[in-house]
């Protein structure tokens, strides 16, 4: 088709209507994060740096509140309509926003009803703001609000079947369709205009205990999907077309045939096919190369014997698949034989800064266990290797390829072994390449681990093991140097971190106890702040009617400011 | 796979407006002292079935809680000790395995109710069991048959896989995958129809009593002593006279410790874990956590003391020692504020004894148990 007569055919086409907007025009999620919020980090480098300089260092004392949606509850029972007595106050769909009719319910799922949460929405992950439209979702619930005033648009609800319900990563986006995995392992598709099912796919086997919560992403002509599951069972990724929800490829993140790449890692073959390493988390992807690179979990059973001695290919891994082949370019375990379910999953961010006196495409990631990590995204070459963590000591060092060396002292032992906890965790970081910092929260505590399952077998899931005593140094926002991987600064917040953003205005957002707070990306001086009750996702930028807006989330609630 | 740690737990009185509405979340426990407790600190970020998926014991639920504390739990110790009442008191270990029998009874009681009565939980612990007669025909076959490879808890052997894990067993609805396994049996196992699906049903009521994130029935098979004190009494002496004893006294503060912590595990999260236990070691939060005392400087040079509420850049909260609340805004780090951890020598004490084989924890630890 030539460019003139694509062009005439747009100018032509009928109109869509769709619930606001026009949806997500593909090319629109490979921009850099600035205008629209269009998958889970926003664009699809795992940056969530915005490009959205308005509100800055000195504009961002006139940040004001716009609007607030509160009482946003999650659907209820057979039909999605609370009880009466859960109905009170503000309603089913929030309240602040422009009134009308309350938004209709679509119903899906295979349960009754009676296994879903009724309540306050968990809204978390990523939420999506295109084209007027925020796309928010709490396990079994999506909703499309109006941007403007928080009307809720749609809400869809799903029936779920039960399992493990943790927090969802949030939706993916194509066009005019939405993409939410459900915690009984379906995919569904749904219409961005009515939150109608377009189709719906089974990600995996809720009777072997999976849960699904991943964000869907979509690259290019793949929608991928991960999952999890604590009951001894392999990971993967699968990719379906968002057009008709075809199974393209699935890829394991463990070898599942005789004579799969990194058997030899395992005990067995029977090991290695029970051996964990889930997809929870979204990854980020490079369509020069097509390569989509993400953090494996943990190998499992996750603190005991009975997965060898070897490195357990290919959990606590960053790894690279071709989106096109689902076949993997090359892989970096982050934790090798990890022992201390480390569940190296998180979010690895991409950005092209100089290293070494020439550019080259990085992809940077601190995992669970303390570490940072640098490598080549194209090759996978390792380039720094450094601790986080004030009291970070399950390690006795690193090998030749800059992995850390587990000391095996520190595993769970019998009489106890005295370890630090979770370094960081799935609250996803960012990156300025202003900057040149990567931002991220810091846990620092100690605890004694303790074996209470000897059987030589091995336990199984996150089974056999118990904890004592807890040293505390609370929590800290450290600023990370990507070329050396040293600390530039530390700063302690209260409570946990709900994960990071940063802008071209030179401006690191974050929740610190009950605050969203904006602090000086260079020095992470407290610019600005307001007292909302704390965030239960990462906040978010975009642009609408010409402002920059920020969003922040809370317990069923979002809060909209604007710089006007 | 852990995605259990949900942090920035900081909105009490939010909370407690918010759950004040969620009835139903709160219907689903069963009422107990530090109940109220328990939904104001953790519904906010965790659901029911992630409490109803953990039984387990006293140490397993204060390490749990231990570690939330850890990702930003906000509470009180004595708040914390009534959730550890409540969860430990509800939720505790139910019947060894031995048959699934322990569930068994409460199926029938409930006129075939889901096996383990758990709302919305996974497929094996929700599905109806099979009838008791069933069960046990199908353990007797079991044992008969499978048990020499598969073991009798189902956890294998070098012999045969785990079934307690095998996608065969989580997918087999009743009786269809398992017995297609046992038609293509090597070595071949000769079972009939009936007799195949009780085989299955027995499985399936095993597998209604793993734990919370695929942990196996039964906390220690292998019947191994747990055994805490492995340490060198004498160089946990040595240690302790060196490290210790500045704040400490065998025979003062100290006197009758282990008498006070019979259990070793006990003692030695006690002592090391410091005041959550309420022992002679102190303790706190860590870092500016709320709680600690602190002073904050005026511009003038003015000074207050109290309790740290909180504090960050814009504002810093405190409770002065007559009760009285006081909150003042900051700009550019004035007033300045000193919050001073009264864990902190302990805590730097605990640092510096950390070695790479954890020598010094267990001997030191196998020295306070001597001090009944």
């Amino acid at each position: 088709m030539s460019r003139r007569f694509f062009a005439i055919s747009i100018l032509f086409a009928p109109v869509l209507a769709f619930g606001q907007g026009r949806g997500l025009d593909p090319a629109d999620t490979l921009k850099p994060l600035s205008d629209q919020w269009t998958s889970y980090s926003g664009d699809l480098t795992g940056k969530r740096f915005s490009h959205l300089k308005l509100i800055d260092k000195d504009t961002v004392k006139n940040l004001s509140l716009q609007w607030v949606s509160t009482n946003i509850t999650t659907g209820c029972g057979p039909a999605g309509t609370p009880p009466p007595s859960e109905a009170g106050g503000g309603g089913r769909n929030g309240r602040g926003g422009g009134g009308g009719a309350p938004a209709p319910i679509v119903v899906g799922g295979f349960g009754t009803g009676e296994a879903n949460n009724c309540g306050t929405a968990r809204l978390g992950g990523g939420i999506l703001f295109v084209d007027g439209t925020i796309y928010a979702s709490s396990p079994d619930n999506v909703w499309a609000i109006d941007a403007r005033d928080g009307t809720v648009l749609w809400h869809y609800y799903w029936k779920t079947r039960g399992g493990t319900s943790l927090q969802t990563r949030g939706l993916g986006m194509w066009k005019d369709k939405v993409y939410f995995e459900l915690h009984d392992d379906w995919v569904v598709c749904l219409n961005a205009k009515n939150g109608a099912e377009v189709w719906k796919k089974e990600i995996s086997s809720f009777d072997a205990q999976y849960f699904s919560s991943n964000a869907p992403m979509v690259l290019g002509n793949h929608v991928i999907v991960g999952t999890g599951n604590d009951m001894d069972a392999p990971g993967y990724i699968k990719s379906f077309d968002p057009e008709t929800g075809e199974l393209q490829w699935t890829f394991y993140t463990v070898p599942m045939n005789p004579g799969d790449p990194g058997v030899d890692t395992w005990a067995s073959l029977d090991a290695a096919r029970h051996g964990g390493g889930m997809t929870w988390i979204p990854g980020s992807y490079d369509p020069e190369t097509k390569l989509y690179i993400f953090g494996t979990g943990n190998p499992t059973p996750a603190y005991t014997t009975g997965r060898g001695e070897g490195d357990n290919l290919y959990t606590g891994a960053l790894i690279a698949v071709n989106v096109d082949t689902g076949k993997m370019a090359w892989y970096f375990q982050t934790a090798p034989h990890d022992t201390h379910d480390w569940d190296s999953t998180e979010t690895p961010i991409f950005a092209d800064m100089p290293f070494n006196g020439r550019m080259r495409k990085l992809v940077m990631t601190a995992t669970r266990n303390g570490y940072f990590f640098v490598l080549d995204r194209v090759t996978g070459e390792h380039l720094v290797t450094s601790k986080i963590g004030m009291v970070n000591n399950w390690a006795s060092g690193l090998d030749a390829k800059g992995q850390p060396k587990r000391n095996p002292h520190k595993d769970a032992t019998i009489p106890g072994s005295l370890v630090n906890s979770d370094v960081t965790n799935y609250p996803p970081p960012t990156f300025s390449p202003d900057t040149g910092l990567f931002y991220v929260h810091e846990q620092n505590s100690l605890r004694i681990s303790y074996l209470m399952d000897p059987d030589p077998r091995g336990s199984m899931g996150l089974g056999g093991t118990g904890g004592g005593a807890n040293l505390s140094w609370g929590t800290s926002i450290v600023a990370v140097d990507y070329k050396t991987g040293k600390i530039v600064w530390r700063k302690e917040i209260n409570g946990g971190s709900s994960g990071l953003l940063s802008t071209a205005g030179g401006l690191l957002f974050l929740s610190d106890g009950p605050n969203v707070e904006a602090w000086d990306a260079v020095t992470g001086k407290g610019l600005w702040y307001s007292q909302i009750g704390g965030l239960s996702s990462p906040p978010e930028t975009f642009m609408l009617d010409g402002k920059q807006h920020l969003l922040a989330t809370g317990a069923g609630a979002l809060y909209m400011f604007v710089l006007n | 796979m852990t995605q259990r740690v949900q942090p920035r737990i900081y909105r009490f009185i939010f909370l407690a407006s918010v759950l004040g509405t969620s009835a139903a979340l709160a219907q689903q426990f069963p009422d107990g002292p530090g109940k109220d407790t328990t939904m104001r600190l953790c519904a906010g970020c965790h659901n029911a079935d992630i409490v109803f998926q953990h039984r387990q014991g006293r140490d397993e639920w204060n390490a749990e809680i231990q570690k939330m504390i850890a990702a930003g739990a906000q509470g009180t110790p004595a708040q914390f000790n009534e959730v550890l009442t409540y969860l430990a008191g509800n939720f505790a270990p139910e019947a060894p395995a031995g048959g699934g029998r322990g569930r068994r009874g409460g199926a029938a009681a409930g006129g075939g109710r889901a096996a383990g009565g758990r709302r919305g939980g996974f497929t094996q612990f929700t599905r109806p069991l099979a009838s008791q007669d069933v069960l046990a025909r199908g353990q007797g076959l079991y044992e008969t048959n499978c048990a020499s490879c598969h073991a009798p808890d189902m956890r294998g052997s070098e012999k045969g896989t785990r079934l307690l894990r095998s996608l065969t067993s989580l997918n087999d609805q009743h009786g269809e995958l398992i017995g297609k396994a046992v038609a293509e049996h090597n070595p071949k196992i000769v079972l009939n129809q009936p007799d195949t699906v009780a085989v299955a049903e027995y499985i399936h009521s095993i597998l209604a009593t793993t734990g919370g994130q695929g942990s196996p029935p039964g906390r220690n098979p292998a019947g191994v002593k747990l055994e805490i004190l492995v340490g060198d009494a004498k160089a946990g002496e040595r240690y302790f006279d060196k490290a210790c004893a500045r704040c400490h006294s065998a025979v003062g503060d100290l006197k009758g410790f282990a008498s006070k912590y019979p259990d070793p595990r006990a003692l030695q999260n006690a002592w090391v874990g410091g005041a959550a236990a309420g022992n002679p070691f102190g303790g706190g939060r860590g870092g500016g956590g709320g709680g600690n005392p602190v002073t904050v400087t005026m511009a003038d040079g003015s000074k207050l003391e109290g309790k740290l509420v909180r504090r960050d850049d814009f504002l810093v909260i405190l409770t002065l020692a007559d009760g009285t609340r006081r909150s003042i805004a900051r700009h550019d780090g004035v007033p300045k504020v000193e919050v001073k951890d009264p864990n902190e020598a302990h805590k730097k004490m605990v640092l510096e004894l950390d070695d790479p084989e954890n020598k010094n924890l267990h001997d030191v630890t196998a020295y306070l148990a001597t001090l009944k």
